[in-house]
C-alpha cells in the first residue's frame, strides 16, 4: 500500500516523478533546494549541526499552534533539495504524526538511487536529528 | 640503447580497456578519476586470472614446481620494476600494499632506528596525507620536529626558506607530483640541496611514476615510492625503491614467514632485503600482473603519454577558465601532471561531481587527501580532473558539456 504523503511533500515527489533521467532528477532537487530558506543566524550553531554529513547542514524545530515547524539549510545545492523534502515537505505535521512517517519515503521519489552511499547516510543523519527534536517538543521540550 | 619506437596508437588503446565501453549508469562512462586509481587494460585482467589459473602456489616457501614458476614470474615482475626506474638491482625494490604502505614502511623502519627526539623531518604543504601522517604519527612516537615548505598561489614551492629548513634536518620527504595541484616538483634540484645539507631523501612519486619517466640514479634520492595501481597494475602493489646499504641496514618492520632468516627459541635472524620487508604472503597475483602493466606503458612510451596528457590539459584549462572556474595550481599545462583541481564559482564540489555522476562522467571531489592544501586554498573541497593514456578529446568535450550544464542548472536554482 502506498504512503499517504503530506501535501507538500506529495507535490515535490510528483514533480520528481515526472522525469526518469537522473540528471533531470538532479535539476528538480536543485531547484526545491533553492526555495528552503535561508535559516536565522541564531539557529547556525554548532549545537544544530547534522553529523556525518560531507557538507555542512544546519537543523532547528519548533512548535507553532501544536504543530512542527522545521527549519535547516544545507551549503551543498542537492543536499538542500533532500532538505526541501524534510522541512518543506514534513513541517506541519504534529509530533506524533512525523514521529510514525517513515524516512523510507525518500525511496518512493527514485532519487535515493543516484545518491552516493555518503549522501544517503546523510539524508538519513537529517532525518534522525529531527526525529530526536520531534520527539522533544512532543514531550514539552524546547527543541 | 635507444627507447624501443612506441608500438601503440593512443588512438587505438582505449579498445584496451574493457571498463571504457561500460555504461554503468546507463550513460557512457566518462573516467575522469586516474589520479585515484587507474583503469586497466584486458591484458592486465588476463595476467590476474591466467595466474590464478594456471600458477597459484606461495612463493619462496616450497619446493614442488608450481611454488618454483609463481615465486619465478613474482621476483620477474621484481625485475621488471628495477629496469622501469633504473635501479641498480632487483634487490632495491620492496612490494608494499601501495604507497602509503612504502612511506609507513620508511617512517617506523628507518625512521625508529635513526631519529630521536629533536631530530627535522623536512615535508611540504601540498603532501598527500600519506606523505604527512605517518611523520605526524612519528613526532608523536620519538618527539621528533616537522618542518613544512609552504607553496604559493601558483602551486610553486616556496623555496627560499628550503636551505635554513634542511640544515641539521636528517630527512625530507615529498611528492615529486602534487595530487591536487598537479604541480611536477623540481625534484632533481631538491633532492640535491638535501643532499649538500647531508639530509637523506624520499620521494613520493605516486602522482609522477604512472605519467613521466623515472630513473632513481638521475634523481639521486635514498627512497622513492609509488603504487602499481595507479599506472595500469592491479591493486595491491606498491613499490618502495630504497639504497641497498640503507634496506640492508635498517631492521625489518613486520614480523612474521618470509622475511626471516632462521627463528629459534631465543630469537630471529633477518632475511636479506629486500624479502625481510615482506613479511607474510604477499598479493602476489597483483604483482605478478603488474609486470605486463609496465610492458604496457613501455609500449605506449611514457613520453608519449606525457605529450598526450598535457595536450588534453591545455584544452581543459581553455574550458575551465572560460566556464570562470577557480583553477588551483600552475596556470599552464607544462608544469603539470594531467590532474586539474578547481571549483565553480558558488557550487559545492559535491553538488558537482553528483551532476556529472549522473551524465557518466566519474570525477574525484572533496578535501582530497589533503587537508592541508584545503586550508591553505580556504576552501572545504574541490573537483579534481585527471587524465591517462586512455583519455582523449572525446571526454575533454564530455567534460566541457557536463560543466555547462551544471551551470546552467545552479543558474536556474538559484534564480
Amino acid at each position: 500500500m502506498a504512503l499517504a504523503l503530506p501535501p507538500a511533500l506529495k507535490a515535490m515527489v510528483d514533480e520528481l516523478n515526472t522525469v526518469d533521467d537522473l540528471t533531470d532528477k538532479y535539476e528538480i532537487l536543485i531547484e526545491l533546494g533553492a526555495k528552503v530558506p535561508d535559516i536565522p543566524a541564531e539557529d547556525k550553531v554548532p549545537a544544530n549541526l547534522v553529523h556525518g554529513c560531507q557538507s555542512v547542514v544546519h537543523i532547528a524545530a519548533s512548535l507553532q499552534d501544536g504543530k512542527l515547524a522545521f527549519r535547516g539549510h544545507a551549503d551543498a545545492m542537492v543536499v538542500n533539495g533532500l532538505l526541501a523534502l524534510l522541512v518543506l515537505g514534513l513541517s506541519g505535521l504534529r509530533p506524533e504524526e512525523f514521529l510514525v512517517f517513515p524516512p523510507d519515503f525518500i525511496k518512493e521519489t527514485g532519487i535515493i538511487k543516484t545518491l552516493t552511499p555518503s549522501r544517503v547516510n546523510g539524508f538519513y543523519n537529517i532525518h534522525h536529528r529531527m526525529h530526536l527534536l520531534a520527539e522533544g517538543l512532543k514531550n514539552g521540550g524546547a527543541a | 640503447m635507444s627507447a624501443p619506437a612506441p608500438i601503440l596508437s593512443l588512438a587505438s588503446l582505449r579498445a584496451d580497456f574493457p571498463i571504457l565501453s561500460t555504461k554503468p549508469g546507463g550513460k557512457p562512462l566518462v573516467y575522469l578519476d586516474s589520479a585515484a586509481t587507474s583503469q586497466k587494460p584486458q591484458v592486465v585482467i588476463d595476467a590476474l586470472s591466467r595466474f590464478y589459473e594456471e600458477d597459484n602456489a606461495n612463493i619462496h616457501r616450497s619446493a614442488h614446481g608450481l611454488a618454483n614458476r609463481a615465486t619465478e614470474l613474482y621476483e620477474r615482475t621484481r625485475s621488471h620494476v628495477g629496469r622501469f626506474i633504473g635501479a641498480t638491482c632487483a634487490r632495491e625494490i620492496v612490494f608494499t600494499r601501495n604507497t602509503t604502505e612504502s612511506i609507513n614502511l620508511v617512517a617506523q623502519a628507518w625512521g625508529r632506528a635513526n631519529l630521536r627526539a629533536g631530530d627535522r623531518v623536512v615535508l611540504t604543504e601540498m603532501e598527500h596525507h600519506a606523505n604527512l601522517v605517518p611523520w605526524q604519527m612519528l613526532k608523536e612516537q620519538l618527539g621528533i620536529e616537522l618542518a613544512y615548505i609552504p607553496f604559493d598561489g601558483q602551486g610553486q614551492l616556496e623555496l627560499a626558506g628550503l636551505d635554513e629548513a634542511l640544515k641539521g634536518a636528517k630527512l625530507f620527504a615529498f611528492g615529486w607530483a602534487s595530487n591536487v595541484l598537479g604541480t611536477i616538483n623540481p625534484a632533481r634540484g631538491l633532492v640535491a640541496r638535501a643532499k649538500a645539507a647531508g639530509a637523506l631523501v624520499l620521494v613520493d612519486a605516486a602522482q609522477a611514476a604512472p605519467h613521466f619517466a623515472l630513473n632513481v640514479k638521475e634523481l639521486g634520492a635514498d627512497f622513492v615510492a609509488f603504487s602499481g595501481h595507479k599506472m595500469l597494475g592491479p591493486t595491491g602493489v606498491g613499490v618502495l625503491w630504497g639504497r641497498l646499504d640503507l634496506l640492508e641496514a635498517m631492521p625489518a618492520w613486520q614480523g612474521g614467514g618470509s622475511m626471516i632468516e632462521r627463528v629459534s627459541l631465543q630469537g630471529y635472524t633477518y632475511n636479506q632485503a629486500p624479502w625481510k620487508f615482506e613479511a607474510g604472503t604477499p598479493d602476489i597475483a597483483s604483482v605478478v600482473a603488474f609486470d605486463p602493466a609496465l610492458t604496457y606503458l613501455e609500449s605506449v612510451g611514457l613520453g608519449q603519454v606525457q605529450a598526450h596528457e598535457q595536450a588534453l590539459m591545455r584544452r581543459t584549462l581553455d574550458i575551465l577558465s572560460a566556464a570562470g572556474a577557480q583553477v588551483y595550481g600552475p596556470a599552464g599545462a607544462e608544469g603539470r601532471v594531467g590532474l586539474v583541481s578547481f571549483n565553480l564559482p558558488g557550487i559545492n564540489s559535491y553538488d558537482v561531481a553528483q551532476v556529472l555522476d549522473s551524465l557518466g562522467l566519474a570525477c574525484r571531489s572533496g578535501a582530497l587527501c589533503t587537508h592541508l592544501i584545503m586550508d591553505r586554498c580556504k576552501v572545504a573541497g574541490m573537483l579534481r580532473v585527471s587524465y591517462y593514456l586512455y583519455n582523449d578529446e572525446s571526454d575533454v568535450s564530455a567534460l566541457e558539456a557536463g560543466l555547462a550544464r551544471v551551470r546552467r542548472m545552479f543558474k536556474k536554482g538559484a534564480a
